[in-house]
């Protein structure tokens, strides 16, 4: 009896009658969900489709698809916007600033209280850290016509703070030292 | 000094014994806890900060902004309508031309293929929230006398020296509309490919953007290309460059590659559909 009244359900008849009904409703076909999508149809009532293996198009395909790892630059003659590959390998210097996974030097400005506390953070500082640090305050002392600067080294995690706001100043003295 | 140091060795003495300080044998300090039950009478009963008398006694709290029969503060000036219609408003978030070299300097975009909200969203490196009403981006000027690059590139939204700086250097620059699914669609286009639908077809601009779009002195998509190439001529001689000739580039395809109005991918017509893992793309069979 119930396999019967499947075979009823299921007759073609009475899924035009639905989309009929469906049709006369004012509601539209909401295709978000399962109960709401559209009916499969025979598939003569579907347009002819032709699949393609390899096509010529392929290209266009592999253009949108991201890179899975971040690339690596190439070599320019010159970098307009003044960013420079890492050239010093901190052999002589006795410290190494490593380059951040976007090829970038990791200087970054801390914004605490509301702007009112500026803390510079030099971070992945390899080898003599300590060095790095005397380095550094000099070159911010030197800007601030020798006034002292204060700064917290954090030897394990090889970070150099160093208060108020210096980020351009040492970005653009790691990356003259080619870091 | 002899009875404090006693003290002091008694106390050590307790403590060598007791148990370590542990989550189980801590208790709040005295006085943090505030008794949540409220005395009557005999029992702590007072005002309970409330005063005596009148509307604070009954707590009566009035509406906010309310000044017990003066006109309101909120009320008393006329209607300015600074945000009349933001939950409308497209937003285009900015990219600078610095932003865009930095990504050809350091290899986050290839340059050898048209530029389009797809290659600056793959690059990693910026988003697009369509759900937020951003409609795509906008390049905007700072670093724009350090731009060297000869692109071929679609923002949604240019200033007038972005447009000459582009330009200057050899390169193609183009504003076009994308309704929110097709942004959402461009924004992570390898996501959208492995649902396994067909390609839409794009929308076209709403009344209020169309007047820009058909503009070509904003380089719109819907502008007449003679007008575009004759703008080019004008703002070569308004800022005082050269104007390249793309016509003699030896990128003259890639420079001139450009989409349909309803096309969402360079190379990709509406309907295909795209199957990433056998690598096959379904068409509609023309007979």
């Amino acid at each position: 009896m119930a396999a019967n009244a499947k075979a009823i359900v299921n007759t073609p008849l009475l899924q035009g009658l639905k989309q009929l009904v469906r049709s006369l409703h004012t509601d539209c076909a909401r295709l978000s969900s399962f109960r709401s999508s559209r009916e499969v149809q025979p598939l003569e009532e579907y347009p002819e489709v032709e699949v393609l293996h390899n096509p010529p198009e392929w290209k266009y395909v592999e253009r949108l698809l991201p890179p899975r790892t971040v690339p690596q630059p190439v070599a320019k003659p010159a970098y307009p916007s003044g960013w420079k590959p890492q050239t010093a390998t901190g052999q002589e210097s006795g410290y190494f600033v490593a380059r951040t996974k976007n090829h970038m030097v990791p200087v970054y400005l801390n914004t605490r209280f509301r702007g009112q506390r500026r803390l510079t953070i030099v971070r992945l500082i390899q080898g003599d850290i300590w060095a790095l640090e005397r380095d550094l305050r000099q070159v911010v002392e030197q800007s601030r016509n020798g006034k002292l600067c204060a700064t917290r080294v954090n030897e394990l995690s090889g970070q150099i703070h160093i208060h108020g706001d210096y980020v351009d100043l040492l970005r653009e003295h790691l990356k003259s030292k080619g870091f | 000094m002899a009875h404090l140091r006693e003290s002091t060795d008694k106390a050590l003495k307790l403590l060598r014994t007791l148990p370590r300080v542990q989550i189980g044998n801590l208790r709040p300090n005295p006085n943090s806890k505030q008794n949540d039950k409220r005395g009557r009478a005999q029992h702590g009963g007072d005002k309970h900060g409330a005063g005596n008398k009148g509307s604070g006694q009954r707590q009566n709290f009035m509406r906010l902004g309310y000044e017990t029969g003066n006109q309101p503060f909120y009320l008393r000036f006329p209607y300015e309508p600074y945000y009349k219609g933001h939950h409308m408003r497209r937003e285009y978030p900015p990219i600078s031309m610095l932003q865009l070299q930095v990504l050809i300097d350091t290899n986050r975009i290839d340059i050898s293929q048209p530029i389009d909200i797809a290659t600056l969203c793959n690059s990693g490196l910026m988003t697009l929230k369509p759900a937020e009403l951003q409609y795509g981006f906008q390049l905007t000027d700072e670093g724009l006398d350090n731009f060297k690059a000869k692109i071929n590139i679609e923002v949604q939204h240019a200033s007038e020296a972005v447009i000459a700086a582009v330009e200057r250097n050899g390169g193609v620059i183009r504003t076009a509309y994308y309704d929110p699914r097709s942004v959402h669609i461009l924004s992570n286009p390898k996501k959208w490919f492995e649902k396994g639908v067909p390609i839409p077809l794009r929308m076209l601009p709403p009344q209020d953007a169309i007047e820009y779009y058909t503009d070509a002195r904003n380089r719109g998509y819907l502008a007449n290309p003679e007008e575009i190439s004759k703008e080019r001529l004008v703002l070569a001689q308004k800022y005082g460059y050269e104007l390249p000739r793309i016509e003699d580039d030896p990128n003259y395809e890639m420079l001139t590659a450009a989409k349909d109005p309803r096309q969402l991918f360079h190379g990709l017509e509406p309907g295909w559909l795209i199957n990433l893992v056998d690598k096959t793309i379904v068409k509609l069979k023309t007979t």
